[in-house]
Order: structure tokens, then C-alpha cells, then sequence
């Protein structure tokens, strides 16, 4: 099956619209196969993506694009599983969808 | 996330955030997504148990702000559109879903739909400031003496 998600980059668009992740410590909680962390992770200076389902995170893994390895690192865990130092992220985005 | 709770685990996951930091939320919205090919409406997806669980993540967001935790500072909607090559390729994403069913009659339908089909998705995005120097209780509270 294939699919295309937001072919247009409305998602994206809105996104980083929504705030500034130029240099940010991100905590990504949603993060799928990382459609959208690949789109903030160029900008932002590290990106913690979680997500609870492992064929989703493993997708992520193998489909990150090689410059992004440095800063971007994923894990599985549900919302009331993961575990971050206190006051070590500028932003926390949730994704919730799709 | 599940909907009990939810406070409860945004207030933890919110300790890793630095005082004055931001919190970007996107969710999906209702209504029912839609399914449509060659511009013609086929019909909307059962989002009745997805829903919500969405708006439970939103309304716990919500509820921090009212504690003054969280400050919304912006929210836009924004559409969505997923594309398939064929009907039988929504039905087979849809099937994968927990939270979202696909109606038996649009079921028939896309069944027979060799044409591209699109999915489109209503989301919210906003966007909330951590308020005050240590909103979440993070910092040690200094002993007397």
C-alpha cells in the first residue's frame, strides 16, 4: 500500500508556523514515522522522538536521512512511559494524528 | 494516550520543558475525515472513538492553562489531504487504525474505485508558553535553616 500524507506540506507549513524550532532541544511525543520530525529536525539542534508503536519507530529509524543522525533520535514508549530530565528541552511537541 | 489521566502524564511530560518554554500541539479535529476521488465526496470515516481521545489531550492541555501553567499563545486549523492510489489502498490503511472504523456502505465503494483517492484530515495546531520560573515544580524547595 502506498501513501502519500500531505503531499502539498500544509502539515509542515502549519507547524513551523506555530513556533520557532531554529536551535531548539525538541521532545517529540507522536512521532510516527517521523514524516514530521525530518521536517523541524534540520532546523532545530536536537530532536527526542517517541512513539508508541515499534514498526512505526523502526520505519523512522531506517528512513532518517543520514545528515539528521547526529541530532535525531527516536524511541519507543507510550506518553505515560517516557522518561526526560527535568528541564532539558526548549519545546515539547505533541502529534497526536495521522 | 489514554483520556484518564491525561493531566496527570502532560504535567510530568511538561517537567522536561525549560521555564518559558513552548508546548506545539497538533491534533486532529472533528469533523469525520472525508474520502473523496476525482472531486466526487464517497463519504466520511467513523471517528466516533478517535475523537475522543484527541480532545481529551486537548482539553488536558486546556486545563493546565486554566492552573496558569500554560499560556495559549496562537491556534490555526489546517486540512490535511492523504493520498492512495486506489480504494482498496484507503481501506487497507483505515484497517490499520485503533481508533477510527471505516462505515460498511464506504467500505463498498472504495472497493470498487481503481482511481487515486484522497483522505482529507481536519487538525488544530496550537500553540501554549510554559509560564512563571518553575511552573512544574522542577526546582528543589530550599530547606529552612
Amino acid at each position: 500500500m502506498t501513501r502519500v500524507v500531505d503531499a502539498e506540506g500544509a502539515h509542515l507549513a502549519a507547524i513551523l508556523r506555530a513556533a520557532d524550532f531554529r536551535d531548539k532541544r525538541v521532545l517529540e511525543v507522536g512521532s510516527g514515522e517521523g514524516r514530521l520530525t525530518f521536517g523541524i529536525a534540520p532546523i532545530a539542534a536536537s530532536v527526542l522522538a517517541f512513539d508508541p508503536d515499534p514498526v512505526s519507530v523502526a520505519s523512522a529509524r531506517i528512513e532518517c536521512p543520514l545528515e539528521l543522525l547526529d541530532k535525531v533520535r527516536f524511541a519507543v514508549a507510550r506518553a505515560e512511559e517516557i522518561e526526560v530530565e527535568p528541564q532539558s528541552v526548549d519545546l515539547v511537541f505533541f502529534s497526536w494524528s495521522l | 494516550m489514554e483520556p484518564e489521566g491525561v493531566v496527570d502524564v502532560l504535567r510530568r511530560l511538561l517537567r522536561a520543558l525549560v521555564p518559558g518554554g513552548v508546548v506545539v500541539d497538533l491534533t486532529m479535529a472533528p469533523p469525520d475525515e472525508i474520502v473523496e476521488s476525482r472531486g466526487e465526496i464517497l463519504g466520511q470515516l467513523d471517528g466516533s472513538a478517535f475523537f475522543p481521545r484527541a480532545i481529551a489531550a486537548g482539553a488536558g492541555l486546556d486545563a493546565l492553562a486554566r492552573e496558569g501553567l500554560l499560556d495559549l499563545e496562537r491556534e490555526e486549523p489546517v486540512t490535511v489531504i492523504v493520498r492512495y492510489p486506489t480504494g482498496n489502498d484507503v481501506l487497507e490503511d483505515v484497517a490499520g487504525r485503533t481508533y477510527t472504523a471505516m462505515p460498511s456502505a464506504l467500505a463498498s465503494r472504495l472497493e470498487t474505485i481503481s482511481a487515486e483517492c484522497l483522505l482529507r484530515s481536519n487538525c488544530l495546531v496550537r500553540t501554549f508558553r510554559s509560564s512563571g520560573s518553575d511552573p512544574w515544580g522542577v526546582t528543589p524547595v530550599a530547606s529552612a535553616g
